[in-house]
């Protein structure tokens, strides 16, 4: 419909979020497409650890947005609540690390 | 237009209850969970499976799906009705869809709905930000590259309904990045309200499968094939390596499955992961005569038994 849009806009200012030094809550919620509850409550289950601050001054570590955001996804897509996610993350992770034993 | 049988989809009867529907549901998106499984092409049939329980659970859109019938088992080809959206009005309240990622089925069928804006334009709002994904290879990983990005945007065409424009941006990789990380473009997303901000753009990145290499976190992970000679003897072999081929040394004595680490030609970062080269003996098949005499050899003169440990 609209012709004019066609146009390619170049992008420079790239920056990977997991490589922040340090994210705020709100920082990290906007990452990971998530709510501070479901942040709080992956805190709670111990998914993500705070590097600083309480309650909403969290701060956390860069690495915590890809984490944050794969739970979110467990918990939105497949209905498991924080808890769920978590074990289904730390079982992941371990048929993943088994499987490379294995390969090895 | 490919017709979707909902229905079929979810393995469910036409009169299939709400419940019945539900939970059909739940035990596919497990199985086909793209974090979860490891089937072929999940994410397509992930997408299925929630488009089909999104219709099928909404009751509007189930009797709309419904009213238009089943085609025939050869007709794939599908063609709304004339007329077939005119007489239904969605109440919406899809809340969250930034990217409502649809089929053309699903769309012909209930419309684009894309991210409606909700309040007024006195308010100062920030923009929404956008998500999406982008697909890199190993390659770029570790030297970095430009991708042109295409995204279908939402845009309110000032008569109350939604169109979809295209808006390409021309995105720089950085080198090092890793899968499951996320490229944040300010002010890239939708467009803020009242002269506040527009949000940013996410892009989430996924590294396309290769054929050799693995990715475990900065590691990355290649089975290396050699020979028995090779193994036992020791040699120096050349070996690839995503930055091109490098001459390994083989210890002698090595045995199946051990690990060659190249230190710092993993992925780049601070610091830079590690490549691994897992050995694995090929052996030499006896179908020369050459090849059989010397298996024979082998078999006459080792006192060799591969099963000494299990006692017999």
């Amino acid at each position: 419909m609209n012709q004019g849009m066609s146009l390619t806009i170049v992008c420079e200012q790239v920056e990977v979020v997991e490589q922040r030094s340090e994210l705020t809550l709100v920082e990290l919620c906007r990452c990971a497409r998530t709510s501070a509850e479901l942040v709080a409550e992956l805190v709670e289950h111990g998914l993500l650890t705070p590097r600083a601050g309480a309650g909403p001054d969290w701060r956390f570590e860069g690495r915590s947005a890809a984490i944050a955001r794969r739970a979110a996804r467990l918990v939105d897509e497949l209905g498991v609540n924080a808890a769920g996610a978590a074990v289904a993350i730390e079982l992941l992770d371990r048929i993943e690390r088994l499987e490379r034993t294995q390969r090895g | 237009m490919q017709f979707k049988d909902y229905y079929s989809i979810l393995g469910v009867a036409r009169d299939a209850k709400p419940e019945d529907i539900k939970r059909a549901y739940r035990k596919l998106a497990r199985k086909y969970h793209p974090d979860v499984s490891k089937l072929p092409d999940t994410e397509e049939r992930f997408k299925e499976v929630g488009e089909a329980h999104e219709v099928l659970m909404d009751a509007e859109k189930r009797a709309a799906y419904d009213a238009i019938g089943t085609p025939g088992s050869d007709q794939r080809e599908f063609r709304p009705p004339p007329g077939w959206d005119t007489g239904f009005e969605f109440s919406g309240g899809d809340a969250g869809a930034g990217f409502a990622d649809h089929s053309d089925f699903f769309e012909a069928l209930f419309g684009r709905r894309g991210s409606q804006r909700r309040g007024s334009a006195a308010f100062q709002e920030r923009g929404e930000d956008h998500h999406a994904k982008v697909l890199i290879d190993l390659e770029d990983a570790y030297q970095g590259a430009r991708r042109t990005v295409t995204l279908r945007v939402p845009v309110p065409d000032g008569q109350g309904h939604v169109v979809l424009t295209e808006r390409r941006l021309e995105v720089s990789i950085p080198r090092g990045v890793l899968p499951g990380q996320h490229l944040r473009l300010a002010g890239q997303g939708g467009p803020g309200s009242g002269g506040a901000p527009a949000g940013d753009l996410f892009l989430e990145v996924v590294l396309r499968p290769h054929a050799l290499y693995r990715v475990d976190g900065r590691d990355v992970r290649f089975e290396l094939p050699v020979a028995p000679w090779e193994a036992a003897l020791g040699a120096e072999i050349d070996a690839p390596t995503p930055q091109g081929s490098v001459r390994l040394t083989v210890p002698a004595g090595s045995v199946q499955g051990r690990s060659l680490r190249l230190k710092g030609r993993g992925l780049p970062g601070d610091p830079p992961g590690d490549l691994y080269a897992d050995l694995r003996i090929v052996l030499p098949p006896a179908e020369s005569d050459t090849a059989r005499r010397l298996y024979q050899e082998m078999a006459d003169k080792l006192a060799f038994n591969p099963r000494a440990t299990l006692g017999v």
